[in-house]
């Protein structure tokens, strides 16, 4: 599948999002959420990032809507339940990016429980959506 | 005039106080602020770009519970510590309602 560098090139390739992310083995099925519309030039699509193994050791274990948008040459993917964002050059690379960020935020705020007990509760809002398996 | 990311990263460490977390990606820095009483404020900063663009500043805003106009603020100084820390304590992310 060739590289998708515009918008304007999604606008043509049917479902680009979805044969983009089969080539990341290891993430959960991404399906369109939302499209273009003809009559509003789109800046972004939202795609769902469905339930499943995440990466390795990890799973999401709630679906998580996904904004995809193009910001100067590089594919962004960001959420707004966690507000976790992915950067890079290709889509599959974003979105590992965004992944891997999801799980180091995880981690993170894990690392701050025994210094904030407050950390707990947004542990466990973070456990609704990625765990451990 | 894009922020330059070399500007973000001072601020969040000297004036802001925020902590790197070490152990993480080798391309970006987790900035990290512990407030007592409330949960851990971090964001995701880029080692390799130079200037962060309009879309990244609002998601790194989102990330520190503010709106990007208000981290420009932040970032020009028009808004200190105490005024963020204020700000975080009266709208904690995420909202108390989407806490179990």
């Amino acid at each position: 599948m060739p590289e998708l560098r515009t918008f304007a090139d999604v606008r043509t390739t049917p479902f680009p999002f979805v044969s983009a992310a089969k080539q990341y083995s290891t993430q959960p099925s991404l399906t369109i959420g939302g499209f273009f519309s003809s009559e509003k030039p789109a800046s972004y699509i939202t795609v769902l990032l469905q339930t499943g193994p995440l990466m390795t050791g990890w799973q999401l274990v709630k679906s998580l809507e996904l904004k995809v948008e193009l910001d100067s040459g590089a594919y962004l993917v960001s959420d707004a339940i966690v507000s976790m964002y992915g950067s890079c050059l290709t889509l599959p690379d974003a979105i590992k990016d965004y992944f891997t960020s999801l799980i180091e935020y995880f981690e993170l705020v894990e690392g701050q429980i025994s210094e904030e007990p407050a950390n707990q509760a947004l542990l466990e809002y973070l456990s609704q959506y990625i765990q451990r398996h | 005039m894009a922020t330059k990311t070399k500007d973000l990263k001072e601020k969040l460490r000297y004036k802001f106080r925020f902590s790197e977390d070490e152990n993480r990606s080798s391309d970006h820095i987790w900035f990290k602020l512990q407030l007592p009483g409330i949960p851990v404020i971090s964001t995701k900063v880029s080692h390799g770009a130079h200037e962060i663009s309009a879309p990244l500043e609002s998601l790194i805003a989102k990330q520190l519970g503010v709106e990007r106009k208000y981290l420009l603020e932040m970032i020009a100084c028009t808004k200190s510590k105490e005024d963020y820390e204020a700000w975080i304590r009266a709208h904690p992310r995420p909202p108390a309602r989407y806490m179990r």
